[in-house]
């Protein structure tokens, strides 16, 4: 199916709108192939309770002047080294200015002086608007799928609303997919593709291609309006600010059968500005700031949770409120959402890796504070493993002093470090449960490098 | 379904005796395999660790659903029950549980319960047949039976024991721990439990050897048979033994103890002022090295009596001695038996009790009740994911709060066929509204 407009050319059909269609698809090619990047990076990973180096590949799209490539987070994201070959295969270093998580999204800059020095030179892709993209439209996509660089792949816009369960995770631990749906692609992306643009016959971007199911033809990407929003603010902030009330986990689609429009509150963080506002679970949420809100289907909500995270911050947000018969009008002061980029602590001697109990993991486990660190990984026969230590428990004191976060737990571990203790005491919470574990540290030094 | 064809057997040439079969023919009505994931303590390099691992084991039903097995600890999950032939097993949950046995209930059981002869004189050279579980390569639970003619029986008086001494051993694999043990007469007068031996005890293989054959009477564990035997009172605490890494980590080398790791909020210990990460070194009295210490200081007890207990909390210096007098409260028990069945719903509920609380991380002013189970493609169970999951409470149905299974029962009673009604629910730290539409069951 997908490859129906290269079959029928192959086929040797003649028909003047095919001849039309293949010249379109050189046209959309040549304006946007020499855009197309090839990232390879260098990066950590924090699996198997310990932080190893590793490489991997991606495709990136320049979409500056002055050298700015998007890609995608989990492509860039966590990396300590990028390297970018042009289409004109130079290849040059950039920088990771910053990354979104949520949208699955990073902007790296080019060295321009180098790949001046070089002799090379790009093209700026022109990015087109994901509003108004049909169910049906051509579109190309271009990328290094399984590394084979400078690859276009052809298809349709299978659906232009798509929604991914929101309960997913990138392979480095974050939550991703909150706040946006996703193009639908029939197009052939694979591993490797990621990063690279979907590209309408004009030859805009129209998505950054970034993820596909396992199958024939399901291919996912980040739409560009969500892309030059959140471009923005990653290349003035480094990252994206977002507002929180605490009614992202909570929204549902009322059904059709309902006789009121709106959006139903199912859960209410705790403490959170729209508990403090008095919003309660059972409301349906009318209309946000003036705007009316309306959800039927599941795929309406990801919208929904971005205007409340796109409202001013610190301000007041108006939500009108249906309750029972009552409609109120119901004010919660914004509060920035918390960092949702994950930082990893491996601690070489304990055998294990940790990271930040954030807010949202807080909320979710019913955690009174962010205090202590989830342990990620341990390994297998290692210090932590042997003292009965498992991946999820919650360290809160080490060696009785209270661990605050992953800094203070850093510092701790190398206070430790030290003066070598024979058994490290170690305070955990595991569910409900609070336990005292000891480990013995190793003593090797080996590839310590923390 | 309970077809000889599949009775496994490991019998002597002596087989197709009459003992035997007769033996086999009264017992299947009344043997269950039991399947749960269990904590076992393993010593590895000089270090105690615990972790949670998969435990298939004999049961006997000695009473109507109650079953008389081996070792479950304190808090085994996906416990299940199977009877022969079969791979659906039924939920059971633990009634009481011991350093050897324990004994649980599985609620809708139909099986026959075993009398057991409680005055037996064994006679040298006796022929006795033990018949056990075990369950095969595809999960299915099969019967499989030993008969061997005793040589030499030695009655322990204290224990109500019996150590056998046969050739060939009257033993088998660790599966048939609690195995019923039938006399001459083809009557079960006891239970096979394997004692590890002492000379083959060490780490080499030890724990692969087949164990010595030992039978505990049916008089040691009379009390369970007629029920007069329950647990009627808790403190109010999860705890573990105190390891030697973590005593000497604390400086507490040599001291038996058990670590309270969660206190169930307004229990006796909860009143008494316990928190999770005391040590309770004392009952009335008694050392405390392991969690079946605890619970046969309490045995006997009921709601009301008090205990004193003396423990050490680690403060900001090091480990401070304490004393306190905890009242005990009634155990839950007749609660967490309760179930509604809402069949045109598609679930089944139970009371949420205090074990419930504990599980799911729910507060103490959650009131609601628990979803035990949710019929696949009824219609709570239609759909990805499923409108309502096990592990859900729910706390309103329509504007009516649903505070126990009575409250429950009635407002669902009260709703048409055909009309959906929404659900308010709660899991974990999370709520959300379900919609379900009731239905008449299908036959």
């Amino acid at each position: 199916m997908r490859r129906v407009p290269l079959l029928l050319l192959l086929c040797g059909a003649v028909a003047a709108d095919v001849q039309d269609l293949q010249s379109r698809v050189f046209h959309a090619r040549d304006r946007v192939l020499p855009a197309l990047v090839n990232v390879q990076v260098v990066t950590e990973t924090f699996q198997g309770g310990r932080r190893r180096q590793m490489t991997a590949g991606g495709s990136g799209v320049v979409v500056s002047a002055d050298g700015l490539v998007v890609t995608n987070f989990h492509v860039a994201g966590h990396a300590k080294k990028v390297f970018c070959t042009l289409a004109d295969k130079t290849r040059v270093r950039a920088e990771l200015l910053g990354g979104d998580p949520s949208t699955d999204l990073a902007v790296l800059r080019l060295d321009l002086k180098e790949i001046k020095r070089l002799g090379g030179s790009f093209k700026v892709a022109t990015l087109g608007r994901s509003e108004g993209v049909q169910v049906g439209d051509f579109v190309i996509a271009l990328g290094s799928p399984f590394g084979l660089t400078a690859s276009l792949t052809s298809g349709v816009i299978s659906n232009t609303e798509r929604y991914l369960s929101s309960s997913q995770r990138l392979p480095t631990g974050e939550p991703t997919g909150m706040f946006n749906n996703w193009i639908q692609t029939d197009a052939a992306i694979n591993p490797g593709n990621s990063g690279g643009p979907l590209v309408n016959l004009s030859g805009e971007v129209i998505g950054i291609n970034t993820r596909a199911i396992t199958g024939d033809g399901l291919g996912f990407a980040i739409p560009v309006d969500t892309v030059k929003r959140v471009y923005t603010q990653i290349v003035a902030h480094g990252s994206v600010v977002r507002s929180w009330i605490g009614v992202d986990r909570g929204l549902e689609p009322l059904g059709l059968e309902s006789e009121v429009r709106g959006v139903r509150v199912g859960h209410v963080d705790e403490g959170s500005p729209a508990a403090k506002a008095g919003l309660r679970p059972g409301d349906i949420i009318q209309a946000i700031a003036g705007k009316p809100v309306e959800a039927v289907h599941l795929d309406q909500i990801a919208s929904i949770r971005s205007t409340i995270a796109d409202a001013p911050l610190g301000k007041p947000l108006t939500l009108r409120v249906r309750r029972g018969e009552e409609t109120v009008d119901l004010s919660a002061v914004t509060e920035r959402l918390g960092a949702l980029k994950l930082e990893y602590f491996d601690a070489r001697r304990f055998g294990l890796t940790a990271r930040p109990v954030t807010e949202r993991f807080a909320r979710q486990r019913g955690l009174k504070s962010t205090a202590g660190v989830v342990i990620t990984g341990v390994t297998g026969g290692g210090p932590a493993a042997a003292a009965d230590l498992q991946a999820g428990d919650i360290i809160l004191k080490v060696q009785r002093k209270s661990v605050e976060s992953l800094q203070s737990f850093r510092k701790l571990y190398r206070e430790i470090q030290k003066d070598m203790p024979e058994k490290v005491l170690v305070s955990i919470q595991r569910g409900q449960a609070r336990m005292f574990r000891a480990l013995t540290p190793s003593k090797k030094d080996e590839e310590d490098d923390e | 379904m309970r077809m000889f064809a599949s009775l496994l057997l490991l019998l002597s040439p002596a087989l197709a005796g009459e003992l035997e079969q007769s033996v086999l023919r009264s017992a299947q009505a009344s043997m269950v395999g039991v399947q749960a994931r269990v904590m076992r303590t393993f010593t590895f390099g000089g270090q105690t660790r615990s972790r949670r691992v998969p435990a298939r084991l004999t049961g006997v039903v000695i009473g109507e659903g109650r079953i008389l097995t081996g070792p479950l600890g304190d808090d085994p999950q996906n416990l299940k029950v199977f009877v022969p032939g079969t791979e659906d097993g039924i939920d059971a949950e633990l009634e009481e549980s011991g350093p050897d046995f324990s004994v649980i209930t599985a609620e809708g059981l139909t099986a026959v319960p075993l009398s057991f002869k409680k005055d037996w004189d064994p006679a040298i050279g006796e022929k006795l047949v033990w018949v056990g579980m075990l369950s095969g390569s595809l999960g299915k639970w099969n019967l499989i039976a030993k008969s061997a003619e005793v040589d030499v029986l030695i009655k322990d008086e204290q224990t109500d024991t019996l150590d056998v001494y046969s050739d060939p051993p009257f033993g088998g694999p660790v599966l048939v721990q609690n195995a019923p043990v039938f006399n001459r007469e083809g009557r079960p007068i006891g239970v096979l439990i394997l004692r590890r031996s002492a000379a083959g005890g060490g780490r080499r293989g030890g724990g692969r050897q087949p164990g010595l054959p030992v039978i505990r009477l049916a008089s040691a564990f009379s009390g369970w048979l007629d029920g007069s035997v329950q647990r009627r009172a808790v403190l109010g605490v999860s705890v573990e033994p105190l390891g030697e890494a973590v005593a000497e980590a604390l400086g507490l080398t040599g001291t038996p103890a058990v670590v309270v790791t969660q206190v169930t909020p307004g229990s006796g210990a909860d009143k008494a002022g316990l928190r999770a990460q005391d040590m309770i070194t004392q009952v009335d009295g008694k050392p405390m090295p392991n969690g079946e210490a605890l619970r046969a200081a309490l045995r006997g007890k009921a709601a009301g009596d008090k205990i004193t207990i003396v423990y050490l909390r680690d403060a900001g210096g090091g480990p401070q001695k304490a004393e306190v007098e905890a009242t005990l409260t009634a155990r839950d028990a007749q609660a967490a038996k309760e179930r509604h069945r809402a069949r045109r719903f598609g679930f089944v509920a139970q009371p949420l009790t205090d074990a419930v609380r504990r599980d799911q991380n729910l507060p103490a002013d959650v009131s609601g009740v628990y979803v035990r189970r949710v019929t696949r493609g009824g219609p709570a169970g239609l759909g990805r994911p499923t409108p309502l999951r096990r592990g859900d409470v729910i706390l309103k149905v329509g504007e009516d709060p649903t505070s126990d299974l009575a409250s429950l029962k009635a407002v669902l009673q009260s709703l048409p066929d055909g009309k959906p009604v929404t659900l308010f629910v709660r899991n974990g730290a999370n709520t959300r509204f379900v919609e379900i539409t009731p239905e008449k069951p299908s036959e």
